[in-house]
């Protein structure tokens, strides 16, 4: 006999069971006998009964499976909210979350160009969706939510330009220590372009600050001759790609070199961004929402490759020719190559 | 005692011991019944208590019967029980207890106790074969399946005798009057996983003695 069987014959037990005459009887016996005992009728609410059924609903469940049911919610929820902030635009329910991302990873930032940079590019993507939020009509014809919005447009605009000049404050420091100063007169033989370095060779006792990557290719040698009272200044950008883009320049005192290729060159591009940026508030003052976007869309680009090319190790030279590249891309790049 | 081998386990939850998935849709809508009765019977409300009997009065009835092992004693202890139940909720509510159904067999299993004190029985034999067709319930069968009926309960009930005390009250309340493990576990004072094996055991124990009688 299998279990399966045994089961079976047990369940036919279940055939055993009350007459039910008998069943009445005891029934109306006992509703006789409670009935004297009992002191009153007991009502008992819908509400009361109803808050037991729930109670009762759930029970089943047991206590390890709530926690995996809250941990899947918590999941799934914090899954979903992240989604919908990082697609939330101004004004949505969800942007305060997307907001609050950010600075949070502005908190985590620990390196402070890092942070300025980060900051800076937040703050143009913010404009950059503002105006494309009031591109929107529906937007436009919600007066206070606009009127709101474009007071923000003009608070990310303006955090851009400080974070800006900020950056390029921290550059000049920066620039002024990476730069080396090689003692020997000898100039890279791999150079394709050279800008007033004729007598270069001749001159033995004469400096040349590197700030060379340790690629022949790319990087900034600046000569100082120590008799000259003018100072000659070889920009080397002879990468192929860039050839064109060619920046070179040549200033000042001997002392002042440095800082002014540098700056100089950081100060053309930040007055790019800066054009492109008035322009782009302008475009928004007129409500040209899409212009100011498009405007806000090239900063963004800028942006994006300053950022990316300041890798470690990249020379000043190496963010000048890719800056200049990007500053080409929105046709301004005349007034960050100075040529001598 | 040794304990269950893997195999033996995986055998547990092959034949219902683990019920089906069905089974245990039938299993929550009764436990749902159960506590909305309990809930009502300790609010000493008399038509849950009514209810409860109506429901309950045949299994209990059976589980008092295959332990005494006769009728007429099973059936004055069957309205002895409910009685003891109500007056229990009165006088002191029944706050301890999960189910109704599990109190309900509690006070069963205490009743047979005191039965068995009183009548000095220390063995108890269950009542003659011929008396099984009086205790089947009337429902429209035909003659040779009442029968068939009668023989496979004659043979269960034989062998039940022989089982320990132990193993016949699990093998009633489990696979007769469908309790769960927790309930039986309420009701006895022991463990799930305790039940979970004894169960097991006693069927084993059950099948060995019908194939020997074989």
């Amino acid at each position: 006999m299998t279990d399966k069987e045994l089961i079976q014959k047990l369940n036919s037990l279940k055939q055993v069971s009350l007459e039910a005459s008998w069943k009445k009887e005891t029934r109306d016996l006992l509703l006789s006998q409670i009935s004297n005992s009992a002191a009153k009728e007991v009502k008992i609410s819908v509400w009361e009964m109803a808050v037991n059924d729930l109670k009762n609903s759930f029970a089943f469940v047991p206590r390890a499976a709530w926690g995996a049911i809250c941990f899947v919610l918590v999941l799934v929820g914090g899954g979903f909210s992240v989604y919908a902030a990082n697609y939330s635009k101004p004004g949505d329910y969800f942007y305060t979350a997307k907001i609050l991302k950010e600075k949070t990873q502005l908190a985590m930032t620990f390196d402070k160009e890092e942070k300025v940079k980060l900051d800076m590019k937040l703050a143009s993507i913010h404009a950059k969706e503002i105006s494309e939020v009031l591109s929107d009509p529906k937007t436009q014809s919600n007066g206070k939510k606009a009127q709101k919005l474009a007071h923000n447009f003009q608070t990310e605009i303006n955090t851009v330009k400080e974070r800006l000049s900020e950056i390029s404050k921290i550059q000049e420091n920066n620039s002024v220590v990476a730069v080396g100063v090689i003692a020997s007169g000898t100039v890279a033989e791999s150079s394709d372009v050279k800008v007033g370095i004729g007598d270069l060779q001749k001159d033995s006792d004469g400096k040349i600050l590197s700030a060379n990557n340790g690629k022949n290719a790319k990087g900034v040698q600046i000569y100082i001759p120590t008799s000259s009272p003018k100072d000659v200044v070889a920009v080397k950008a002879s990468t192929t790609t860039f050839e064109k883009k060619l920046t070179a320049m040549a200033t000042g005192s001997a002392s002042s070199t440095v800082a002014a290729t540098a700056s100089s060159t950081e100060a053309g591009i930040n007055e790019t961004i800066n054009t492109t940026l008035d322009k782009a508030t302008e475009s928004f003052n007129i409500k040209d929402f899409t212009g100011a976007k498009d405007m806000l869309e090239q900063v963004g680009v800028i942006i994006e490759k300053i950022n990316s090319s300041e890798v470690k190790g990249e020379s000043e030279s190496g963010t000048s020719t890719e800056t200049g590249s990007a500053a080409g891309a929105v046709g301004a790049v005349g007034s960050s190559s100075i040529n001598k | 005692m040794s304990s269950v081998t893997l195999y033996q386990f995986l055998r547990i939850i092959k034949y219902k011991l683990v019920p089906s998935w069905k089974g245990v849709l039938i299993e929550m809508n009764k436990s749902r019944e159960d506590k909305k009765l309990f809930f009502r019977v300790k609010k000493k409300d008399k038509d849950a208590f009514i209810q409860a009997y109506d429901l309950y009065a045949d299994d209990i009835y059976r589980f008092i019967y295959f332990k005494i092992g006769k009728v007429e004693e099973a059936k004055d202890l069957t309205s002895a029980v409910f009685l003891k139940v109500w007056n229990y909720a009165q006088s002191r509510g029944l706050d301890e207890s999960k189910s109704l159904r599990a109190f309900i067999y509690k006070t069963a299993r205490n009743l047979i106790i005191d039965h068995y004190r009183k009548m000095r029985e220390t063995e108890t034999r269950l009542e003659d074969v011929k008396e099984t067709e009086k205790i089947l319930e009337d429902k429209k069968q035909n003659l040779v399946e009442r029968a068939e009926i009668a023989s496979d309960i004659d043979l269960i009930k034989e062998n039940l005798n022989s089982l320990k005390d132990e193993y016949r009250e699990i093998i009633l309340m489990h696979f007769i009057d469908e309790l769960s493990f927790a309930e039986i576990a309420e009701i006895t004072g022991k463990t799930s996983g305790t039940i979970r094996v004894s169960t097991f055991r006693a069927l084993q124990a059950l099948k060995d003695l019908l194939e020997e009688k074989k």
